[in-house]
């Protein structure tokens, strides 16, 4: 029995996950065991640093968030991680966890997949950070992959018929975060017939499709790498994070501020491109009906940027926002930049005065929504 | 109470696109959500008092507006145009994700030879045909061409020397509305490439599929059925309301129309593949399967691959899901199943999923690749440059005689030129084009240009050989 890293002896429905972060390939140039030969076939496949600390970032927010407001309560996290050579810690000094080679995942696969179907209410959470492939459908690379000279991809898993198989198992909502190349090589598609790898889980042409409620994000297109900064969390998944924490928050009937699966899905785009500094599109999966993943207790921050235009106003501007029901804030002196700031979401009084009446005052009630919301006041000179 | 909102557009292709709104009060309670359509009036009845509204447009922009329900309130007026570069890219920014201008240009060298060619299968064989004589429009952010695709498949190849060669699936329409935008970054140059049936409902629900928002496309599409219905008019339509109806499971509300749309349609392969998820479907869901249905769906899979790959990028996943669900239940001992597998694997390899319209990196119809090619054809036939020739183009493509003599007239002034005011709000030039914008104006106008000042021996300015390589007027080599 593995020892989860976090395991919480919850009633009911409760959210489960499995988090796997893949940057120690051992038979990978300088991954410290017999490199297998010709690795250029599969590209540039080499050591990562960002997959365990995004994997671990991912998790431990996971651990931290309020249990209760999640759709269904947190009740465990296993985790499989594989460092790099060049961060042996991710965790900190001391700090291991169990390997992400093929036959761990695998068995990881199997008791979370259980652990989800104990209650069709559940909440299932599948998290993946590391190389992957493209061939027919994206190949994911467990710490192991080249482990056999016949086959690399035994050390390997095929994750759309994977993801196509657990929709046939219960619970009704799943959410599976991919963040991961969808690179194609000469090594996956030049030999006859292509590679392949077998799935985690098969779909069945007779069982009935169990999922309502589908939340899948595969970080990146096909030809295309998922970027990251070495020994920092990848930009997919510092945005799935702030999209969880509120960035894809919205109110509903009750004005209760919930992140829903569809406005994530919707949301995560942008904001990957505020992360990274340049469009990174991701694949989007089925969706189907969305659901409620996590209710916030307030507003979301939400990063207002003001403006005016004809812009030479904005050097002489005095401009300001003002809450519903609190007090205004004020930019003063007046200086030629935007103004940038953090505020909580909701409806705001914006507005521009002028000291020296060469423009006239101008103001105007917004309602400023996460994650980013840039406002322009439009003024006239006298 | 009420209040009145129009989402006003005077781009006539986007009249009664729909779009979801949902209206918070002030309280940030969601009190509405509901569709309206674009230039027509919708009265929302409520209390008196603030309200922000929410517009989820089918590209997934959302635009957010405040307005008072009060008696007498004016109407709350939407200027669609204001999310729109180009009055000709007002329909592309409402419906399609991605084309957001990035602030390239197609004036960088990166873009230079930029090509496009159009294949057409006839009698099952893929072929390079003319370019068509398509309406279109140059701006150096964004070029629109709106041509007739009719009954047959087709597929446009866009490609250049620093842009790799991609086939795009392009559906069956009257005017197919296909815009090419520069995107990618100095060193990785690429292009965004949309296209938008005449059909509003088909593409206003593949926009917000395509987005993610399944729930916004339910709530247009009570129509879905109507879409599929309408098979025989609206090939292409028929089949995204009938990938939408599998995706919410809404098996009832197919019928037997995806039957119909396999026999009829049998040029378009996306017919065949609803079908057999049909059948899939409704087995998975049935407590006692019947084995001959599925028989039934793993022919029409085979079926599919036959007629080619599917037009949308939602059956490129289905075919493939569909064909791996017998692939496993034989336990791959289905050679038929392996062979399709085998035929559509390098196709999905190559795939961009994030596409609406099935799309890869490939050097033809028929071939996908995993290396991509670079560069211009060395066929001319049927082929057109996008935007700029690169000047070491103009000889190789005929354009203009190595030897010729160039002279520089000098860039015309600015001014005089003719235009009208519009009772929308536009600067209509003579040439019909319209603009917002008083500079845009005024530069195309006077068509401050290099490629005018530059002249050519007998043939004049250059502008005439790049206008006639941008419509596909190349020279027989």
């Amino acid at each position: 029995m593995t020892r989860m890293f976090f395991e919480a002896d919850r009633p009911g429905p409760a959210m489960h996950a499995l988090v796997i972060g893949v940057g120690g390939y051992a038979h990978l140039p300088h991954g410290g065991g017999r490199t297998i030969a010709d690795p250029l076939r599969y590209g540039n496949l080499g050591q990562l640093t960002s997959p365990p600390r995004s994997a671990l970032e991912f998790a431990n927010w996971l651990r931290e968030s309020d249990p209760i407001r999640w759709a269904a309560p947190l009740a465990s996290i296993d985790l499989r991680i594989s460092p790099a050579p060049a961060d042996p810690d991710p965790g900190g000094p001391g700090v291991g966890f169990p390997d992400a080679t093929i036959d761990s995942i695998t068995e990881a696969y199997d008791a979370w997949k259980e652990r989800c179907a104990t209650d069709e209410n559940n909440v299932a959470v599948f998290y993946f950070c590391g190389h992957g492939l493209q061939s027919e459908e994206q190949l994911l690379l467990a710490s192991d992959f080249g482990r056999y000279e016949g086959n690399h991809f035994r050390g390997a898993f095929a994750f759309d018929s994977t993801r196509a198989g657990f929709l046939q198992r219960p619970p009704r909502t799943q959410c599976f975060f991919i963040d991961a190349c969808r690179e194609v090589v000469p090594g996956v598609t030049a030999p006859l017939g292509g590679a392949t790898a077998d799935p985690l889980d098969r779909p069945d042409a007779t069982r009935r499709r169990r999922c309502d409620h589908d939340l899948t994000l595969q970080s990146s297109t096909p030809f295309a790498t998922a970027r990251s900064r070495p020994k920092n969390v990848s930009y997919f998944t510092a945005a799935l994070i702030k999209a969880l924490k509120g960035g894809a928050a919205l109110t509903d009937e009750f004005a209760d501020w919930v992140v829903r699966t569809d406005r994530i899905a919707m949301a995560i785009d942008s904001l990957v491109e505020a992360e990274a500094g340049r469009p990174m599109p991701t694949a989007k999966g089925p969706a189907f009906l969305p659901t409620v993943l996590y209710r916030l207790d307030g507003p979301p921050d939400v990063e207002l940027t003001l403006a005016c235009v004809p812009e030479p106003a904005l050097g002489r501007a005095t401009l300001f926002y003002e809450p519903q029901h609190s007090g205004r804030a004020v930019r003063t002196p007046p200086m030629p930049e935007k103004w940038k700031v953090t505020v909580k979401a909701g409806y705001y009084r914006i507005g521009a005065e002028f000291e020296d009446h060469t423009y006239d005052a101008v103001s105007r009630t917004e309602l400023i929504n996460p994650p980013t919301t840039a406002q322009t006041l439009r003024t006239v000179g006298r | 109470m009420s209040f009145h909102l129009n989402l006003r557009t005077h781009e006539q292709a986007l009249r009664g696109v729909p779009v979801v709104v949902d209206v918070l009060d002030d309280g940030l309670h969601v009190v509405d959500q509901r569709t309206v359509r674009v230039n027509q009036r919708s009265s929302f009845d409520l209390p008196a008092g603030q309200y922000a509204l929410q517009v989820t447009l089918p590209s997934g922009d959302r635009l957010t507006e405040t307005v008072t329900s009060a008696p007498g309130s004016p109407d709350h007026d939407i200027a669609l145009w204001e999310i729109s570069p180009h009055e000709s890219m007002q329909r592309t920014v409402v419906l399609k994700s991605g084309p957001a201008g990035g602030g390239r240009r197609f004036t960088e060298p990166g873009f230079q030879s930029l090509w496009v060619r159009l294949w057409t299968r006839v009698d099952g064989v893929w072929g390079v045909g003319a370019w068509p004589d398509a309406v279109a429009h140059w701006d150096d952010d964004a070029v629109a061409y709106v041509f007739p695709t009719g009954r047959r498949p087709h597929m446009l190849q866009i490609g250049g020397p620093r842009i790799p060669w991609r086939m795009v699936s392009l559906p069956a329409a009257e005017e197919l509305e296909v815009t090419v935008q520069p995107a990618g970054d100095e060193q990785t140059p690429n292009v965004t490439l949309t296209v938008a049936t005449e059909d509003n409902l088909a593409e206003a629900t593949l926009g917000y599929l395509t987005a993610g928002a399944v729930t916004h496309a339910g709530l247009i599409s009570d129509q879905a059925e109507d879409l599929l219905n309408r098979k025989t008019t609206n090939p292409a339509g028929a089949a995204v309301g009938g990938y939408f109806l599998l995706r919410t499971s809404s098996l009832e509300r197919l019928h037997n129309w995806p039957r119909n749309l396999a026999n009829w349609m049998q040029w378009m392969p996306d017919g065949a593949l609803i079908h057999a998820w049909q059948l899939i479907r409704e087995q998975q869901e049935s407590r006692e399967p019947v084995p001959a249905r599925l028989d039934e769906a793993r022919e029409l899979l085979l079926v599919t691959v036959e007629r080619g790959l599917p037009v949308y990028t939602e059956g490129l996943r289905l075919l493939v899901s569909g064909l791996k669900l017998f692939d496993f239940q034989a336990e791959g001992a289905d050679p038929e199943i392996r062979d399709a597998l085998d035929r559509i694997r390098p196709f999905v390899a190559a795939a961009d999923l994030t596409q609406p319209t099935t799309s890869f990196l490939g050097s033809g119809p028929s071939v996908a690749s995993t290396a991509p090619a670079y560069g211009l054809p060395r066929s001319r036939r049927g082929l057109a440059i996008v935007y700029d020739v690169a000047v070491a183009d103009l000889v190789p493509l005929g354009l203009v005689e190595a030897g010729t003599s160039l002279w520089l007239n000098p860039p015309p002034v600015i001014g005089p030129a003719e235009a009208q005011m519009t009772p929308h709000g536009t600067v209509r030039l003579a040439d019909g084009r319209e603009f917002t914008d008083l500079f845009a104006a005024a530069a195309a106008a006077n068509r401050t240009d290099i490629w005018y000042s530059w002249v050519a021996e007998d043939s004049g300015p250059l502008a005439f050989a790049r206008d006639r390589a941008r419509r596909g007027q190349l020279p027989p080599p």
